[in-house]
C-alpha cells in the first residue's frame, strides 16, 4: 500500500503544477463559469489544445492514439493538479475518460486514426447519445433507428434526450436500433455521427438551476458515414457496456480536491462570521467535519477503485457514495450560507455560486444511472440477491 | 499510487481469520492463550499497521471474546513507542497490559473526572477512579491516561494492577471494570509524550477496523437471511426495498474499509497519522451504527432475539463507537487540524 508519489511521479506532479500556474488565464482559477456560458466552451477548447501541445493531455493513452504512453498514475496526477488549481472541468471529459478508451478496444485501425487525435487536441468535442424519452434507466429500450444507406452507412431517425453538451459537441457517439423488428439488447449498433449536418436538430432543455447543459437531439435522416459503425452491426450493446465500464474510475479523480477546497471555504466562512453572537463554526463544525471525513473516504475509495482495476459493479459503489456525499455537502453549504445571509443582513458575495452547486448536486442521483439502478446493480451483481 | 492489499497482507489476514474463527466459541482464557501462541500480541511490531488493522477487522468479524484493539494493538504500540523514546518497561507477559481512562481524558465528556497524576520524589502517584475500563481479567498492568497537576496535560502512565471491580457490559464479548487507583503511590511511571499519541491512534484505527469487521459480518448475515427468508412466495431479497437496504450496507462497509486502510497507511508512513485515524474512527463509528440498524431491519423479528448472533455484533459496534474517542471527539480533532483555514 503506497499513497506517496515516487520521486519520478513527484517531479512530474511539480512539472504539471508549474505548467498550469503558467497557463491558466486570470479569473479562471477560482469562480466556476457556467458550462452554458460561451466563454466556458471557448476556454475549454483552447485549454485542451494547449494541454495537448504541452504533452499533458491523455498522458496514459498510447503514443499511437496521440497520448504519451505513461501510466494511470500520471493521468491521476494531471487530473489532481488541475483540480487543485481549480481549472474548470474538461469540455471533453466523456471522450477522454470513456469514449476514447472504448474506441481503442472496439474501433478499427482506421477509426482510431481518424477520431482519437481530435479528442486530445481540442478540435473534436463529443457528446453521448444514449438516453431517449422511453429509454432512461432501461437503456435497452432504445428506439432511435438507423436505416441502411446506399453507401454502407446509416440514416438516423428518432430522438435522444438528456444529452449533455450536445449544443457544444462536434460529434456524437450513439446507440441506435439498426435491425428493424429487433428487441431489447439485440439489433442495436454503436455509431458515430457529425453533429454539424442537416438532419440533426439540438434543442436545449432549461434546467431547474436556470442553465441548459443538456438537450434534446432530433434525427431526421442524419448520416452515419460508411466508417461510422464501431464494432459489428447489431452488437452495439457490448460496446456501450465497455464504455460504461470506463465511466467509473478516472471520472472521480480530482473531484475530492475540488470538494476539499469548497469545504475549506465553508470552514473559513463559518470561522469569520457569527450566528446569534457566536462564531458559526461552533454550530456547524461537527457537521462540516463529518463531510470532510467523507471527502477523504471518497478520495481513498477512488484510489482503491483505480488500484484494484475492477470495473462494473464496484464502480456503482463509488458512484453512489459520491452522489450521497456531494448532496449532503451541498445541502449543508446552502444551510450555512443561508443562515449567514440572514445573520449578516444581506447575501454573501458567493451565495449564488453555492446555490448553483446545490441545485447541480441534485441531478447527480439520476445522471449517469439513477441511484436506484446503482443499488440494484450492487445487490444483484455484487451481493448475489435474486433478480 | 497503490491502494490495494499485497499478497503478504492477504495471507496474514487469512491467518487471523482462520485462528479467530477457531477461537470463536472458546472461553476467554483460551482466546488469550491462542492469541499469544499465534504471535498476535506482537502484531504491531511484526506485522505493522496494515496487518494490525486486518487482524482487528477479523476480530470484529468473528466476534472474538477479547478486547483486540486495546490489548493487542493500542497497548503494545504505546509501549513500543515509549521504548523507542528511551523508556525501559518492566517485564510483562504479552497481552496483559491494557489502556485505562482513555475516554475520560480525551473526551472530557459524560461528567467523568480524568485521573490525576502527581510527581513524588521517586515516581508518580496516580489517583482517581476509571470506568468503564474494557480489559481481560488477567491484566497485570495499566497504561492509564492521567492529567498531571502541574501542566494540566494528559499523559500516559504505566501503573501496576490494583483494585478492580467488575461492571456489567453491554457487549458480552468483553469484561468491563471499575478501576480504583487510590493508593497506587509512587508506583506509576510516566511514559514519553509520544506514547499517548500512539495509544490513541492505534487504538482508534483498531476500533474502526473491528467495527468494519462487525459490519461486514452483519452485511453477510443480512444477505444470507434475505436469500432464504420466503414471504409472498419469494425470497425477501428479491424485493427492491430489501435489496436497497443491502446495497446501502455494502456501500457503507466498502467506504469503512477504504477509511481503515487509509488510517493504516498513515500509521505506516512517516506522515502524522492522526488526521487519517480521525477520519476512519469518526466515519466508521457513524457508518457501522447505520449498518447495524439496517441489518436489524432486514432480519425482521429474528434479529431481535438473544438466540440470534446479530446482537453480539451490534453491541460490539455500540461499544467501540465511544472507545479511543467517539465520532464527536475525532471530528473536533479534525477541525483543529484544518490549518491555514481561518
Amino acid at each position: 500500500m503506497e499513497l506517496t508519489d515516487s520521486a519520478e511521479l513527484a517531479a512530474f506532479r511539480s512539472r504539471v503544477a508549474t505548467w498550469i500556474a503558467g497557463h491558466l488565464p486570470p479569473g479562471w482559477d477560482r469562480h466556476s463559469v457556467p458550462t452554458e456560458d460561451e466563454r466556458w466552451a471557448s476556454f475549454g477548447r483552447g485549454w485542451e489544445r494547449d494541454l495537448h501541445a504541452a504533452n499533458l493531455n491523455g498522458v496514459s493513452w498510447p503514443a499511437s492514439a496521440g497520448g504519451q504512453g505513461l501510466t494511470i498514475d500520471h493521468e491521476v496526477v494531471v487530473l489532481e493538479e488541475m483540480a487543485r488549481a481549480n481549472v474548470p472541468e474538461s469540455i471533453n471529459n466523456m471522450a477522454k475518460t470513456m469514449f476514447g478508451p472504448t474506441l481503442m478496444d472496439h474501433g478499427s485501425d482506421q477509426q482510431r486514426k481518424r477520431y482519437l487525435p481530435g479528442i486530445l487536441d481540442g478540435t473534436t468535442v463529443w457528446c453521448q447519445g444514449f438516453s431517449e424519452p422511453n429509454a432512461g434507466s432501461d437503456l435497452a429500450g432504445v428506439e432511435a433507428r438507423g436505416e441502411a444507406a446506399e453507401d454502407g452507412g446509416y440514416r438516423l431517425y428518432g430522438q435522444k434526450i438528456w444529452t449533455s453538451l450536445a449544443h457544444r459537441a462536434d460529434w456524437m457517439f450513439a446507440l441506435v436500433r439498426t435491425e428493424p423488428g429487433s428487441a431489447r439488447h439485440k439489433g442495436l449498433s454503436f455509431v458515430l455521427l457529425d453533429m454539424k449536418q442537416p438532419g440533426v436538430e439540438v434543442r436545449p432543455i432549461l434546467q431547474i438551476d436556470g442553465l441548459s447543459e443538456f438537450n434534446e437531439v432530433f434525427f431526421d435522416g442524419a448520416l452515419v458515414a460508411t466508417n461510422g459503425l464501431v464494432g459489428e452491426p447489431g452488437e452495439g450493446w457490448a460496446v456501450a457496456m465497455t464504455m460504461l465500464g470506463y465511466e467509473r474510475g478516472l471520472a472521480h479523480v480530482g473531484r475530492y480536491l475540488r470538494f476539499q477546497s469548497q469545504l475549506d471555504d465553508l470552514v473559513s466562512l463559518a470561522r469569520r462570521l457569527e450566528v446569534g453572537g457566536r462564531p458559526a463554526i461552533e454550530a456547524y463544525g461537527q457537521r462540516l467535519m463529518a463531510v470532510r471525513a467523507e471527502i477523504e473516504v471518497y478520495r481513498l475509495a477512488t484510489y482503491r477503485l483505480l488500484s484494484e482495476q475492477v470495473s462494473g459493479p464496484a464502480g456503482s459503489v463509488v458512484k453512489l457514495f459520491w452522489t450521497e456525499m456531494l448532496q449532503r455537502m451541498q445541502a449543508l453549504a446552502v444551510e450555512i450560507v443561508g443562515e449567514l445571509n440572514v445573520a449578516g443582513g444581506g447575501p454573501l458575495p458567493q451565495a449564488e455560486v453555492w446555490e448553483g452547486r446545490y441545485l447541480a448536486s441534485l441531478s447527480r442521483s439520476r445522471a449517469g444511472g439513477t441511484s436506484e439502478i446503482q443499488r440494484n446493480i450492487i445487490a444483484e451483481r455484487l451481493l448475489g440477491l435474486p433478480r | 499510487m497503490q491502494f490495494a492489499l499485497n499478497e503478504d497482507a492477504r495471507l496474514a489476514s487469512a491467518a487471523a481469520r482462520d485462528l479467530f474463527r477457531e477461537l470463536g466459541d472458546a472461553d476467554r482464557e483460551a482466546v488469550a492463550r491462542g492469541l499469544k501462541d499465534g504471535g498476535w500480541f506482537d502484531v504491531t511490531r511484526d506485522g505493522g499497521p496494515i496487518v494490525g488493522v486486518l487482524a482487528a477487522e477479523q476480530a470484529g468479524w468473528s466476534g472474538l471474546a477479547f478486547p483486540f484493539s486495546e490489548q493487542a494493538l493500542a497497548a503494545p504500540a504505546a509501549l513500543a513507542s515509549a521504548v523507542s523514546d528511551g523508556y525501559s518497561p518492566p517485564a510483562t507477559e504479552p497481552g496483559r497490559v491494557a489502556p485505562a481512562a482513555v475516554s475520560a481524558a480525551v473526551d472530557g465528556l459524560r461528567g467523568r473526572e480524568p485521573l490525576r497524576a502527581a510527581r513524588l520524589p521517586a515516581g508518580w502517584a496516580v489517583s482517581g477512579t476509571a470506568w468503564p475500563v474494557v480489559a481481560t481479567s488477567g491484566v497485570a498492568q495499566w497504561l492509564a491516561v492521567a492529567t498531571s497537576a502541574g501542566s494540566g496535560e494528559p499523559c500516559l502512565f504505566a501503573v501496576p494492577r490494583g483494585k478492580v471491580e467488575a461492571m456489567s457490559s453491554l457487549d458480552p464479548a468483553v469484561e468491563v471494570w471499575r478501576v480504583d487507583f487510590e493508593g497506587v503511590v509512587a508506583a506509576a511511571e510516566r511514559l514519553p509524550t509520544r506514547a499517548l499519541q500512539s495509544l490513541v491512534d492505534w487504538g482508534a484505527a483498531g476500533a474502526a477496523a473491528e467495527m468494519l469487521g462487525a459490519a461486514q459480518r452483519l452485511l453477510e448475515m443480512s444477505i444470507e437471511h434475505a436469500k432464504q427468508r420466503i414471504q409472498f412466495g419469494h425470497p425477501v431479497g428479491g424485493f427492491q426495498a430489501v435489496k436497497h437496504h443491502c446495497a446501502n450496507m455494502h456501500v457503507l462497509v466498502e467506504a469503512m474499509r477504504a477509511s481503515v486502510w487509509g488510517a493504516a497507511e498513515a500509521l505506516a508512513s512517516d506522515s502524522p497519522p492522526s488526521e487519517a485515524v480521525s477520519v476512519a474512527k469518526s466515519y466508521c463509528g457513524t457508518a457501522a451504527k447505520q449498518v447495524a440498524k439496517t441489518s436489524l431491519q432486514v432480519h425482521g423479528g429474528i434479529g431481535f432475539t438473544w438466540e440470534h448472533p446479530l446482537h453480539r455484533h451490534l453491541k460490539r459496534i455500540e461499544r467501540l463507537t465511544s472507545e479511543f474517542g467517539d465520532a464527536r471527539w475525532h471530528r473536533a480533532r479534525l477541525l483543529a487540524s484544518v490549518e491555514g483555514v481561518t
